[in-house]
């Protein structure tokens, strides 16, 4: 009533512009094989904005709001920052809004979901031997255990200060502190018992690790270039068996992190562009000479990872948060095949 | 509102005898009112019948000058008027002892009086000059001036209308003015902050009695901490006033006048409202506003559990606000003393105080935020003012200010420490002016500003001092007057130059034009004025200390940073005439272009620092209508803005973008209507219903996704009655009438509907 009573008004005096119309939702994802998920953090603070992409990599098409056209329009939750794959489901972590969400691949709808209300989570790895799920809780200072098929709660592991990125080999889960820069440690936890082995102490900012395929743990240091005095990134080479340092790699420039391991002998991480926004260039590192190609592909990306199949390395860039990304696809000689739009803050990249 | 009667003047004076003698004679004149009236009730017939004379003299209550051109009639014999003459004297005869006076006057609120005379009779009747918005005089300006004769945009809310406002915070004042926006973060407790012609929080000076008050911490003020009862007026004047008041007056300045004594009273009240609203004032006045003081204490708290709709695609969940309550308790003495003649001494202490819980964005139905945040703010203002002659006027403001804020997040914690940050503000300022008046109708106006800022706390660098100078002059040169049809053509050139520690200087030029028309009639519209306005001036922010030293979680401030510049331009034209009631009409085009915005963006992994990187161009349009019926008793008021504020950086991938969260379109509408009585009960009844509809922000830098526009209905209903020398209010408020469910910022739900009672008593 209100509103057509000040709609006359509104006419009569000025005739205010209406709202654009909301866009339609669009037509369910079919489930494709041979895909490349993209999760999407969203606006910050915005409570819908984490988003679901899709890329058919065969048919060379892009799906946008995957999860919202298969679910009614409900949305996934605030600022998407991990996305995992296994065994036919999406996992899909949302660390502003505090869930984790369940998807089925085949048509996208949704399985299951749980929140951790102030447990801040913020990157997941799937042990699938154990029925796990590890979830570092980036403000609390550890490790939250869940079970694979409930999404509850087993256990809490307390680690380093503001835990990203984790690696599993064999029975050790190796979580990285960062601190923001500040923390230098990595915590090795036994996964059968879920209690703490040792810490080991690396360089500024542990953010993300990998194994290789030779079995060997890559984890990238960031630098702490506000730190006294300011440190520059460092990529560490550890032997799980042992959990000794075999060797370092140091960065005369601050890490953004993503590392990856490759299957064309190369491990694949993020630099950082000087004044822009968050993201970098990918360098190059061989495995087996430790010899690094930086700039090997040159822009800021945000997000990094390597299609076994196809030998080919995904990087996505952000832009400036404000508008929908790219994702740009390019060889394993560094040549660019084929850029895609996803949505706003591509942040993660999963293969099917 | 006391109208004077001679025979039984309640106000009376007795200078000198005591407080203890005046509520004697108060006690006194109360019961001869009651036996008065009960005479009058049940005696009405044994007065004698015959005609007498009424003698009375009519003055304007402000100055206590006589009013000519009063009607003045009787019930009796409506057609036997009588006017004031130019001593305001009226003589009329009544046939009975009780009658009712009724007197108007077009400039005046007309009032109806009911008289029992028992023989001649000298009645002295002040009439209070009608609310006419173009009329005010505006401080804001280093050269006070009434508003039709600025070369800017200017909207005066003097205390009658904020007293008609909901809610109780400056934030409910100012947000139905054109050109303004308030960014409100949900409920009592969030943060709420003005922008004006499309610009940002920092680009609106805030001055409290002519004073800067803007935090160089942050250049934010939290209007929702300022408590409308402790005001007695606000004066927004929009467009760049950097050539007035240096720094961060880029889209305009809001300067909020304090109230002064104005009678001799105790008052007391208590407000109950929904989500455990309470608040309870008490307020001692002595003396009047040039010789006298005011003390006051309050105390407003709030659960703020409201409950809100929290939607996630179709599907809609019910919640109810966490951590979202407030308790604030505030305090101010303000006085002023006659030194000499002409000269006076004017005086202010303000308190504030506030903890309150941050709820934080919801963005999931199981967001709980534990933060928490502690406001203090200590004010000292002394003001020295002597005019001793017509000709010419000194001032030395001089101001010491304290702020304090602690935000703690047990949930946030980085580096292995919860974040737990605060910081501390000293502020010294001295203002020296003096203002002269050239010829006939030109001044000049010379001051210095001198600042000192002290900063400490735990997310900046350490023993940071700013002082800041500057120098500047304002005059206002008439060029034409009375000539042909023109009244006035005034030119208002200002100058001023700034010099702030660590950044380059900064002069900031103006000049501003003004022509009015002289009134004239034309059929059946009379009193017509027009006038045309244009001002010209180049305006800057001095980057705030946590844009140059911060060095907290997340971010470090950049000590590089140039300030932000900009010119601004805007024209308009105001009208007012008479017809069916008074119109009034104010229309404004506006410029500003912007150049090296601050911005914060990515430094290395997971921080920012700021950096001087966009360009802004931000144009529109207001109008604000104002029509007042019946001498005021009904008045209509009506603003539209529309505003265009884009980034226009070259190369940027959102260049032509309107900024986020600046709606393009707000218009509000509010339906006011005040009826005094001179009813030994009841003396004033006042309603006010505000319509506002404000448009779609967007949430995105690329205007993909927004917010949906919202409309909000309030309604306020206020009456007074007096009981002998007592004086009782009640305000019932009832706010967002029609349950909108919005949000203006995303993830910040605003409270459904919610009401409020208030009941006061004035002795």
């Amino acid at each position: 009533m209100k509103k057509i009573i000040f709609g006359v008004l509104l006419v009569s005096l000025i005739g205010c512009k209406e709202d654009p119309p909301f866009p339609a939702l669009n037509p369910p994802t079919p489930s494709i094989v041979n895909a490349a998920y993209v999760l999407n953090e969203g606006n910050f603070g915005d409570p819908a904005g984490a988003r679901l992409s899709l890329y058919d990599i065969d048919r060379d098409t892009v799906y946008k709001d995957v999860y919202e056209s298969a679910n009614s329009g409900q949305h996934l939750g605030s600022t998407g920052d991990d996305l995992k794959l296994y065994n036919g489901k999406a996992y899909v972590l949302m660390s502003g809004s505090e869930n984790i969400v369940v998807i089925n691949l085949s048509d996208h709808s949704l399985v299951r979901s749980a929140t951790y209300g102030g447990d801040a989570p913020h990157d997941m790895l799937i042990d699938s031997v154990r029925n796990k799920i590890y979830v570092t809780r980036l403000y609390k200072n550890s490790v939250l255990v869940l079970d694979l098929s409930t999404l509850t709660i087993m256990d809490s592991i307390g680690v380093g200060t503001n835990p990203q990125g984790m690696a599993l080999s064999g029975n050790k889960l190796f979580v990285c502190n960062s601190g923001y820069g500040s923390d230098r440690t990595v915590t090795v936890i036994d996964a059968d018992a879920d209690t703490v082995k040792r810490t080991l102490t690396l360089a500024d900012g542990p953010t993300s690790a990998s194994i290789t395929a030779d079995g060997k743990l890559w984890v990238a240091c960031t630098g702490n270039s506000f730190g006294t005095p300011a440190t520059f990134g460092k990529v560490f080479i550890i032997n799980p068996q042992t959990e000794s340092i075999e060797d370092s790699i140091s960065f005369l420039e601050n890490i953004w992190g993503s590392i990856t391991a490759a299957t064309d002998g190369f491990v694949y991480l993020i630099g950082v562009t000087p004044s822009s926004f968050y993201g970098g260039p990918v360098h190059r590192i061989n495995i087996a000479s430790k010899t690094v190609t930086s700039n090997f592909i040159t822009g800021t990306f945000y997000a990094l990872a390597y299609h076994t199949v196809s030998e080919r390395i995904y990087a996505a860039d952000a832009m400036d948060f404000s508008s929908d990304g790219v994702v740009r696809i390019y060889t394993n000689a560094g040549v660019l095949v084929k850029t895609f739009h996803a949505q706003k803050g591509p942040g993660v990249i999963a293969f099917r | 509102m006391y109208y004077q009667i001679s025979w039984l003047d309640p106000s009376f004076h007795f200078e000198g005898w005591g407080f203890l003698l005046q509520t004697m004679i108060r006690v006194i004149n109360t019961v001869i009112h009651i036996i008065t009236a009960l005479l009058i009730f049940f005696s009405d017939d044994v007065y004698c019948q015959s005609s007498q004379s009424v003698t009375g003299f009519i003055t304007d209550k402000e100055t206590g000058l006589p009013v000519a051109g009063a009607l003045v009639t009787t019930s009796e014999y409506p057609n036997d008027d009588a006017r004031s003459d130019s001593t305001g004297q009226f003589l009329i005869y009544a046939e009975h002892h009780s009658f009712i006076l009724v007197v108007s006057h077009p400039e005046y609120i007309g009032l109806s009086l009911r008289f029992d005379v028992l023989s001649d009779t000298l009645l002295l009747i002040p009439l209070e000059r009608q609310f006419i918005l173009k009329e005010i005089t505006v401080t804001a300006l280093r050269l006070p001036q009434v508003t039709s004769m600025i070369p800017s945009s200017v909207t005066v809310i003097p205390r009658e209308r904020i007293e008609q406002s909901n809610y109780s915070s400056l934030a409910n004042v100012v947000a139905p003015l054109a050109g303004v926006f308030v960014k409100d973060y949900g409920s009592m407790s969030g943060l709420k902050t003005i922008s004006q012609r499309g610009l940002g929080t920092e680009h609106t000076l805030i001055l409290l009695n002519g004073m800067r008050v803007s935090s160089q911490q942050n250049g934010l003020i939290d209007l929702g901490l300022l408590p409308s009862d402790q005001i007695e007026s606000v004066e927004v004047v929009r467009g760049g006033q950097s050539a007035s008041y240096g720094a961060d007056a880029v889209a305009g300045v809001i300067n909020i006048i304090t109230r002064a004594p104005s009678h001799q009273y105790v008052s007391a009240s208590n407000s109950l409202g929904s989500f455990g609203y309470r608040r309870f004032q008490v307020v001692g006045d002595i003396g009047s506003d040039k010789n006298g003081a005011r003390v006051s204490y309050g105390e407003e708290r709030s659960a703020e559990d409201f409950p809100f709709h929290f939607h996630n695609g179709s599907f809609v969940s019910d919640l109810s606000r966490i951590n979202a309550d407030v308790i604030a308790r505030f305090g101010s003495l303000q006085g002023s003393v006659p030194i000499a003649e002409h000269t006076h001494v004017d005086g202010l202490i303000w308190l504030y105080g506030s903890e309150r819980g941050v709820g934080g964005p919801v963005l999931s139905p199981f967001s709980a935020s534990l933060a928490r945040e502690t406001d203090r703010e200590h004010l000292l203002q002394m003001v020295f003012s002597s005019e001793p002659s017509e000709t010419f006027r000194f001032s030395f403001h001089s101001q010491a200010r304290y702020s304090f804020q602690r935000y703690r997040d047990p949930d946030l914690n980085i580096a292995g420490v919860a974040l737990d940050t605060e910081f501390k503000n000293v502020d010294f300022q001295l203002e020296p002016q003096a203002e002269f008046t050239i010829g006939n109708s030109s001044r000049l106006a010379v001051g210095v500003e001198i600042g000192r800022t002290i900063a400490e706390g735990s997310s900046i660098r350490s023993d940071i001092k700013r002082t800041q100078t500057g120098v500047f002059t304002v005059g206002e040169i008439a060029m034409l007057e009375g000539s042909g049809i023109i009244s006035r053509l005034v030119a208002f050139p200002a100058f001023r130059y700034d010099a702030i520690a660590s950044m380059p200087g900064s002069w900031s030029p103006q000049i501003g034009m003004l022509l009015s028309f002289n009134e004239f009639n034309t059929g059946y519209v009379e009193k017509m004025k027009i006038g045309i306005r244009a001002s010209l001036s180049r305006n800057f922010r001095a980057p705030t200390f946590n844009e140059l030293y911060y060095t907290g979680g997340g971010g470090y401030g950049n000590p590089s940073l140039k300030p932000e510049r900009s010119i601004s331009f805007d024209a308009g034209v105001d009208l007012s005439f008479s017809m069916l009631g008074e119109h009034s009409l104010q229309t404004s085009y506006f410029l500003i272009n912007m150049a090296d915005r601050i911005v914060w963006v990515a430094a290395a992994a997971g921080s920012v620092t700021p950096k001087n990187l966009h360009n802004i161009r931000s144009e529109g349009m207001e109008a604000s209508y104002r029509w007042s019926l019946f001498a005021n008793v009904l008045s209509v008021e009506a603003n539209y803005t529309l505003v265009e504020s884009k980034n226009t950086s070259p190369g940027d991938p959102n260049e032509k973008k309107q900024l986020i969260y600046i709606p393009q379109e707000i218009l509000n509408l509010s339906l006011v209507t005040t009826k005094h009585f001179e009813s030994s009960i009841i003396q004033q009844i006042s309603g006010t219903v505000t319509q506002s509809f404000t448009g779609y922000r967007y949430m995105s830098e690329d205007n993909a996704v927004f917010l949906p526009s919202y409309h909000i209905t309030d309604v306020g209903l206020r009456a007074k009655v007096t009981i002998g020398e007592f004086a009782m209010f009640t305000k019932l408020e009832a706010n967002n009438l029609f349950n909108e469910d919005y949000q203006v910022i995303i993830g910040y739900p605003m409270p459904l509907r919610s009401y409020r009672f208030t009941i006061g008593v004035e002795y």
